[in-house]
């Protein structure tokens, strides 16, 4: 056991956990401000811990990176045993890295944003025990207690979706998001139980040694159950109409959990579960088909949504489809590599985006913006290097990883893939530069003049990100592919080690052109020709519609799903609700309640009732062992 | 002297068990009930003492003394408690003390 | 002549029992010396003398031994008792301490009567013969049928003690005489002989055995022989109920699972009334319970049904029985100490306010105390994450490796657990239902109950969250 990981992964850990116990417990007593300063140092801790681990662990050998560390047992039930352990390596370190910086940065942001908010404890208690979880999640050293942290960010993402509780639509997305998520923990379970079936025990050690131990339809249906989970936490088809209805939690909320860190929970475990995957090929191909639809799905929905950050929302979606495809594909670390420049340009357009509706006083409709460049230059010039990122052009961030996902499914062979991802990114362009162009190019379409409010708590996190979105694709750049070499040691076993930095520039520079006519074209609309913009939407019509309603698919939930259950509801009602739904309850209930009433009545509270009961118990104890039992009492 | 045999004294020993238990139940004096129990009590040390000749064995005496010193203390308590319950009474009757039921 | 030895006493053994009786004996001192000894003091005092004792206990473990002659014994029948048992000692105290506490005239007299009814229990807990179990059992019982009694001011308090000492020497008739046709049986009072009969039990055996489990199922309210509980429980002292419902059943389980281990040592016909009782006392505790509107009583019923889970641990008579009872003993007494808590925190001390009415709506004026019931209620119906839910699992573990009576009591266990959801989510509901207007609020605001109902929720929780920790403890 190596000490300093020892002693550092389980501060790390329980830092933002002691934060939010803090906050709860004692933060009533003190000045609100005590509560975001508490809130902020944890996570912050937090992030220099994870730091200096990172530093440690990616000095050590390629092969000593993967680090298991055990804490003791916590259930010893028959064979399985149970332990508490921290699993380190290369891919929790990336994720743990960004939750804790990017959890860091929009916590800063928070004490700006929420700074009038009257529940403002509890907005940064609930946000640290979300951290808490999510680094539950991916430190984990198996798959029991990574399902303990997948409900516990479940659970913090009810509680910041329905944050503003006063609020009816702001309840029913976070128990929207609750319920599909369930499903997911379901899937989840279920595969855990498999895995006990197979090879009696949950802990990745075990499950990883012993793949073969499954043989190939079994670790098919495990995978195919973890991607139930995976799905439904990263809102991929068909598991993904919760998403855009958590957009009623506050900003900094979507930024940290429905863009950076939670919904990227799914690539994780995919990634996690590498070893499954490579040996369960149709689970890994039906991983990468989810992501390639859902990548293309839900970028044209965001092409036609006016509410600003439900289009960011799709975009979030898309952009894990991305991740999915690689994932899906075996090309772990390119998935990961867009899981960090995502979470740098997504968290940054939230944020800015987040500015933009705080200056505006809460409109989030883009058709009332407009003209915003000159009034906010700040919100202007960061959300600009996140399109940029986000729509693939280089340098930015984005292009980088993206590519490197697209020249991946080309050099892996899945043509189709390819082309969908193409297809995607052209689309992700568009909408990108649509919605950038409607919020800040143009003249002000809104009744209220905005008033201009600049915050430095907000800024500062939004600049950083700025920066980090604009440099952060330099990990891989075209025949130095630092970023595979960090994460090396947590692909050691797996069957495609590829590396990122083979640049197939042909297919790369098409790629751009496509995205070049993309962006044009919405320039063309949104800012030269709203006459063309007029004409385009007149001629898709339907389309259009059926876009603007997310291709129907809460309706068509509503139809397969409510519909039926309610008549099945409304049917027992009719015709079971006296016989069996209230009557074999009730029969049950009186009968119990009848003996109840017994027993209340044998107690009649005289003296010489209860001799005499015990009186007749003993003899009936008597009379059954001497005449029962005469076999024993033969002597 | 003739030696009366074991098994009179356990007939002995029940027949008192017995009376003892029915006089308990059937007596709404709480010191006649007492007085039952503590028949009942030396039910069990007759079959002590007869078993403790039988086997030639002390141990069984002993429990009889350590019976019979118990019984002591437990019947001082047991009257206080009846004392303490029925001063102000005019009856002393069980049938009466039931406010606690159901 | 003969010589008589001078016994050979080896006193590290019964350390933890000199440590309390020197406990009482000083009590009464005190109070007889110094005018200005204060309730408070005098409790503090019993306190500390149950710390020493713990601490005695605690250096025990794991060193079995025997003193006078091997008739008391010191072994993993003992350790995990005798701490439960000084642990409701000591929760029994602080309960007494709060402003209202109906602890009779003489504070020294209850003081050291509870102390010496814990002497009493952990006897039990270290005897190896009949004698001594007969000592240890009356030891405890003599000293609670007086404590039962010491609410002076209320009648219901009299006529508990009343009943309880009638009742209490009829059921220790049916235990005389069941030791006496053991001793017939076997020739001996000591139950490593007795084990011996057992091979080949006759009837005089079986007839004895089933007489003694009449008053062993006495002390430990199993039905049919629970019929005094609910009043004995209602009418005592809050403090004395709690006690009751903790130390009395730990240390007669304690000797029970030593009976049933070192006289049988595995599953035979003969225990039969033994699995019949506890059917019966799960059905009749959980049945019972549904109807209450005091929580004191409804706190009775739900410890003969407790009663009756606890006997599945000897389902079978395997080795990890032990643990298994014992772990869901010690879960047993923190929920059940830490809601006898929560009631005398609510009432001051008295039990005046022990009616789930006067809950109503408790959530929405002190809900910590509402939020600390709750979890006792749920450990009490067994809900995942609190230990009663481990401890069930155990004994469902245990008893499903049983054969036929072993599933039979699973079977009653499941079924007992599902009325008994209603039963304590009753109390719950009406935690959390509005408060009604006019409505007049418990009073009760003492700082002393707090300790118990802490300790209460902490042990409720860690043995649910980690029950490895507890249950390997209890395995050594």
């Amino acid at each position: 056991m190596d000490a300093v990981v020892a002693n550092i992964a389980p501060q790390i850990l329980f830092a933002p956990l002691l934060g939010c116990l803090l906050i709860a417990f004692v933060g009533p007593r003190l000045p609100r401000s005590v509560s975001a300063v508490i809130g902020c140092t944890s996570v912050f801790a937090a992030f220099a811990l994870t730091v200096g681990l990172a530093a440690h662990v990616w000095h050590l050998p390629v092969a000593a990176q993967r680090i298991d560390l055990q804490f003791g047992t916590w259930a010893l039930v028959g064979q399985a045993h149970i332990g508490f352990g921290i699993w380190i390596d290369p891919l929790a370190l990336t994720w743990m890295l960004v939750i804790t910086g990017v959890g860091f940065l929009i916590h800063l942001y928070s004490v700006g944003y929420m700074g009038h908010d009257a529940n403002y404890r509890t907005f940064f208690a609930h946000m640290n025990l979300f951290v808490f979880s999510m680094l539950l999640l991916v430190m984990s050293d198996g798959f029991l207690w990574l399902l303990v942290g997948w409900g516990g960010v479940g659970l913090a993402s009810y509680l910041l979706i329905g944050f503003y509780y006063d609020r009816q639509s702001a309840v029913l997305a976070a128990r929207k998001a609750l319920i599909m998520n369930v499903i997911g923990d379901v899937g989840i379970m279920i595969a855990i139980f498999l895995m006990f079936a197979h090879v009696g025990d949950q802990s990745f050690a075990v499950v990883f040694a012993r793949t073969g131990a499954f043989g190939t339809s079994a670790l098919d249906w495990i995978g195919i159950w973890l991607l139930v989970g995976a799905v439904a936490k990263s809102a991929q088809l068909p598991l993904h109409t919760w998403l855009p209805d958590a957009m009623e939690g506050p900003t900094p909320v979507s930024a940290l959990i429905h863009a950076a860190t939670m919904v990227t929970a799914g690539v994780y475990l995919v990634a996690r579960c590498h070893p499954i995957y490579d040996r369960a090929p149709a689970a890994a191909e039906a991983v990468a088909i989810v992501g390639a639809a859902s990548a293309l799905f839900a970028a044209t929905i965001g092409c036609v949504q006016y509410d600003i950050k439900r289009v960011l929302a799709y975009s979030t979606m898309s952009q894990i489809g991305y991740m999915f495809l690689a994932v899906g594909i075996g090309a772990y670390t390119a998935g990961a590599f867009h899981f960090l420049t995502h979470a740098f340009f997504k968290a940054l357009l939230f944020m800015a985006a987040g500015i933009v509706i705080h200056n505006l006083g809460g409109e989030q409709d883009i058709r009332k913006m407009g003209g915003l460049s000159k009034r906010m230059p700040f919100a202007f010039w960061t959300f600009l290097a996140g399109t940029l990122a986000i729509a693939g052009v280089p340098p930015f961030s984005g292009f980088f990883s993206k590519d490197s996902i697209l020249d991946q499914a080309a050099a892996l062979g899945h043509p189709w893939l390819f082309a969908v991802g193409v297809a995607a990114a052209a689309l992700t362009a568009f909408y990108m530069f649509r919605l950038f162009f409607s919020t800040f190019a143009g003249e002000y379409r809104g009744s209220v003049e905005p008033h201009v409010e600049r915050v430095p708590a907000m800024e500062i996190p939004v600049a950083i990100l700025a920066v980090l979105a604009t440099i952060g694709g330099f990990l891989v750049l075209p025949g130095h592919d630092t970023f595979s070499a960090l994460l090396a040691g947590a692909f050691p076993d797996a069957i495609l080690p590829l590396s990122l930095a083979d640049f197939d520039w042909p297919l790369v520079l098409g790629t751009l052109m496509i995205v070049a006519a993309a962006i044009v074209t919405a320039y063309a609309m949104y800012v030269i020709s709203p006459q063309l913009r007029a004409d385009v939407s007149r001629r898709l019509g339907g389309l259009r519609l059926l876009l603007l309603d997310a291709y129907h698919v809460d309706a068509i939930y509503h139809l397969m799903f409510e519909v039926p259950a309610y008549a099945l509801a409304q049917a027992c009602g009719v015709f079971f609700e006296r016989a069996v739904i209230a009557g074999v309850p009730q029969a049950l209930a009186a009968a119990t309640s009848a003996l109840g009433g017994l027993s209340r009545g044998w107690e009649t509270g005289y003296l010489r009732r209860y001799g005499l009961t015990i009186a007749i118990g003993a003899s009936l104890l008597l009379y059954f062992v001497i005449f029962g039992l005469h076999d024993v009492g033969a002597r | 002297m003739p030696l009366i045999p074991l098994d009179d004294y356990l007939v002995l020993s029940a027949a008192m068990f017995v009376i003892g238990l029915i006089g308990f139940l059937v007596r709404r004096n709480p010191l006649t009930m007492l007085m039952a129990v503590e028949l009942m009590w030396n039910a069990g040390n007759l079959v002590l003492a007869a078993f403790a000749r039988n086997f030639s064995d002390m141990s069984g005496q002993v429990f009889v003394f350590v019976v019979i010193t118990v019984a002591a203390a437990e019947a001082a308590i047991a009257l206080a408690i009846v004392v303490m319950v029925f001063r102000r009474r005019p009856d002393v009757d069980v049938d009466d003390i039931s406010v606690l039921r159901g | 002549m003969t010589q008589i030895a001078a016994p050979q006493i080896d006193f590290g053994v019964i350390a933890p029992l000199v440590a309390l009786v020197a406990t009482g004996l000083l009590i009464l001192l005190v109070d007889l010396v110094s005018r200005r000894a204060t309730r408070r003091m005098l409790y503090s005092i019993g306190i500390a003398g149950c710390i020493v004792s713990f601490v005695r206990v605690v250096m025990q473990f794991g060193h079995p031994a025997t003193t006078f002659g091997g008739a008391f014994a010191t072994d993993r029948f003992s350790w995990a008792f005798d701490a439960i048992i000084l642990v409701a000692l000591a929760a029994s105290l602080l309960l007494s301490l709060v402003r209202d506490a109906e602890d009779g005239a003489s504070p020294a007299a209850y003081s050291s009567l509870l102390v010496f009814c814990a002497v009493g229990g952990m006897i039990m807990a270290a005897a190896t013969n009949l004698i001594v179990i007969f000592l240890g059992i009356e030891q405890l019982s003599l000293a609670l049928y007086i404590l039962a009694g010491t609410g002076l001011g209320r009648p219901a308090s009299q006529e508990a003690a009343l009943k309880y000492v009638l009742l209490g020497s009829l059921a220790s008739g049916f235990l005389i005489y069941g030791s006496a046709l053991l001793y017939g049986a076997s020739g001996s009072v000591a139950l490593t002989d007795i084990a011996h009969a057992a091979a080949s039990p006759s009837m005089l055996f079986i007839t004895g055995f089933t007489l003694f489990i009449v008053g062993v199922g006495f002390k430990l309210a199993l039905a049919p022989f629970h019929v005094w509980t609910p009043d004995v429980y209602e009418g005592s002292p809050i403090a004395i109920t709690a006690f009751m419902a903790v130390a009395v059943k730990a240390a007669t389980f304690s000797v029970l699972a030593r009976f049933v281990y070192v006289v049988f040592g595995h599953d035979v016909p003969a225990l039969a009334p033994l699995w019949a009782i506890a059917i019966l006392s799960m059905i009749v505790g959980n049945v019972g319970a549904i109807a209450q509107t005091n929580l004191k009583r409804l706190l009775a019923y739900s410890s003969i049904a407790q009663a009756g889970y606890v006997v599945l641990a000897l389902a079978g008579v395997t080795g990890s029985g032990l643990s298994t009872m014992v772990f869901y003993l010690a879960a047993y007494a923190f929920m059940n100490l830490g809601a006898f808590a929560v009631i005398a925190l609510v009432g001051d001390g008295s039990e005046s306010v022990a009616d789930i009415d006067s809950y109503r709506g408790m959530f929405w004026r002190r809900p910590w105390v509402a939020a600390c019931m709750t979890v006792f209620m749920f450990s009490l119906a067994g809900i995942p994450a609190t230990a009663g839910f481990i401890g069930k699992v155990l004994l469902l573990g245990q008893a499903i490796a049983a054969g036929p009576w072993g599933i039979a009591m699973a079977v009653v266990l499941v079924l007992g657990t599902l009325v008994s959801f209603y039963v304590y989510f009753k109390v719950v509901w009406a935690m959390f239902s509005p408060l009604e207007d006019g409505a007049s609020a418990p009073a009760g605001n003492a700082l002393v109950p707090w300790i118990a109902v802490a300790a209460g929720v902490a042990g409720v929780i860690l043995m649910g969250v980690l029950p490895q920790l507890f249950y390997s403890f209890f395995a050594t």
